[in-house]
């Protein structure tokens, strides 16, 4: 028999604390379905989907009932589509997201992405036409999610690519101007990112990867949370920041064991490969499953108050570190997320407007993703959309690291505005902009960043 | 693993144990503690020859609200992956 005070721990941490494992993703490699035609392209990529993913979300259900942990969201992942309807005009790219979003909902499943190309180093025709079907595509459909990898360490950034992606986000937002421009919610935009990749919007199933595998997300920032007050009421001498380091450490150990059993076990009753856990905190806009309550328990009073950098910078790595051991192959983006919207405290700092753009810019630098589920005025123009992701991704070019950019600009709203996604995609305030208009002449050069120098560190 | 946890009674025990034998789950090791006015059962149990998973899940749910009681039933492996090294 275990220790009573381990199992009691564990029942908290599932039953009180919100761990739960968040996304189980099947990636299918959908190169095979090429065919002469769109419609035959469309049929088969409809028909191997439906194929593999027929018993996804029943085997992730059972296994959840089996072992008394919920799997909150069942998705799937394809190749980036550029890559299967190369050749094929926007039109018919529009057709495969429509054929996407049917197969997605007859197996069940929350979310399907990989409406993607990687234009880093160039923008292919393939790449381009996927560009400039997005706005249709996103349109038509419910389920499919869309991402762009702009930039990366080893080629820099395609800065062409960011200003359409500035327009493409725009159009996005303006087109579904009456559920707040959600339409922006469903694409992310890239540098460096990760082939195997359970979140969305940005998963795909990239090049490199099994012929369909399973692949995990974990979560549980509030079991973290609590785990800290724990831990600061054990004595009344205050703990060093190693201290608590270690808590995290150790909690995010427990919560990728956890994630990774699951997504073995939905792997084995499908006789599917294990590809990789994620190991993150995400949060979700429930009360007591939020990063940004980590960092009040933390010390700053209020969330983007000097230090919130250095917190995350701690809590990142000690995620990482604590995951990476427990798990036999940690992957995707792993780390803290920040996404404004689907956080309460986040949210909440927001509206009192203790956390502007830049702090939250400045945060991404050192956490695993980048500005996530940001809403900003619908007046912002697409320019500044465009230098807004620039800087992103120059950290993350920079950094050697995956930085995202998922901004909204709410059509009709104004700073200090609220906006509601509803569900897991939250609710914030609409963020200031600072400067707005102000980069057009750096945004006009267009052209690359170059890559950068990988000596010289500092 | 069935953790059983409520106001501390006399019966407690009884009405857990009872719910076992009404499902056929056989007990092969046991725990309790209390703090203050709560009482936690851990009971390592036995599925093997008992009711199967979906009727047993509905089962503890009625029980849940009967008996203003926490029975939460999860799979041993889960308890071993979050607090074990070696797996």
């Amino acid at each position: 028999m275990m220790r009573s005070d381990q199992i009691l721990a564990t029942v908290d941490m599932i039953q009180k604390e919100n761990l739960d494992v968040r996304a189980v993703t099947m990636g299918i490699d959908l190169l095979d379905c090429r065919s002469e035609s769109p419609l035959e392209t469309c049929r088969k990529i409809k028909e191997k989907i439906c194929r593999h993913a027929e018993r996804l979300v029943p085997v992730c259900e059972q296994v959840s009932a089996k072992y008394g942990v919920s799997v909150v969201n069942k998705r799937i992942a394809v190749t980036p589509v550029a890559y299967v309807g190369a050749g094929f005009d926007a039109a018919d790219f529009v057709d495969i997201a429509r054929a996407l979003d049917e197969a997605a909902t007859l197996v069940g499943i929350d979310f399907l992405g990989g409406f993607s190309a990687n234009v880093e180093n160039g923008t292919s025709r393939a790449a381009a036409t996927l560009m400039a079907a997005m706005p249709e595509a996103l349109a038509a459909t419910t389920k499919v999610c869309a991402s762009i990898n702009v930039g990366s360490s080893k080629y820099g950034i395609n800065m062409d690519a960011v200003a359409t992606m500035g327009r493409v986000i725009k159009e996005l937002a303006e087109d579904s101007a009456d559920s707040g421009g959600f339409g922006a919610a469903r694409l992310v935009v890239f540098t460096n990112q990760p082939e195997a990749n359970p979140f969305m919007a940005g998963a795909i199933h990239g090049p490199g990867q099994h012929e369909v595998v399973i692949n995990v997300g974990v979560s549980g920032p509030g079991v973290v949370a609590r785990a800290l007050e724990r831990k600061l009421a054990e004595t009344t001498a205050s703990p060093g920041l190693h201290e608590l380091a270690e808590v995290i450490k150790q909690t995010a150990f427990r919560v990728t064991r956890c994630g990774e059993l699951i997504g073995r076990q939905v792997s084995a009753a499908l006789d599917l490969p294990f590809g990789i856990v994620d190991v993150s905190l995400a949060p979700t806009p429930k009360v007591g499953d939020s990063v940004g309550e980590i960092l009040k328990i933390m010390g700053v009073d209020s969330i983007g108050a000097p230090g919130s950098t250095a917190i995350v910078a701690l809590l990142n790595d000690a995620v990482k570190k604590g995951g990476t051991f427990a798990s036999q192959s940690a992957g995707g983006l792993s780390g803290a997320f920040i996404p404004v919207c689907e956080d309460a405290e986040l949210a909440e700092a927001v509206k009192n407007n203790t956390l502007p753009l830049e702090k939250l810019e400045a945060m991404t630098s050192v956490c695993s993703v980048g500005l996530d589920m940001v809403a900003v005025p619908g007046s912002v123009d697409a320019t500044t959309i465009g230098a807004i992701i620039a800087d992103e991704m120059a950290i993350g070019m920079i950094n050697h690291k995956t930085t995202a950019v998922r901004i909204i600009p709410v059509p009709g709203k104004e700073a200090g505005d609220f906006v509601s996604f509803g569900g897991l995609f939250g609710e914030s305030s609409i963020l200031p902009v600072r400067n707005v208009g102000k980069s057009a002449r750096f945004m006009g050069f267009g052209g690359k960043i170059p890559a950068p120098i990988n000596s010289l560190k500092n | 693993m069935l953790t059983a946890r409520g106001a501390d009674r006399i019966g407690f025990v009884a009405l857990v144990s009872g719910f076992c034998t009404e499902y056929d789950i056989n007990i092969l090791d046991l725990s309790t503690t209390s703090t203050g006015e709560t009482y936690t059962m851990m009971l390592l149990v036995d599925l093997s020859k008992g009711a199967p998973l979906e009727e047993l899940r509905t089962g503890l749910e009625q029980f849940n609200r009967q008996h203003d009681l926490s029975l939460l039933l999860q799979h041993h492996d889960i308890f071993k992956a979050t607090n074990e090294i070696q797996l």
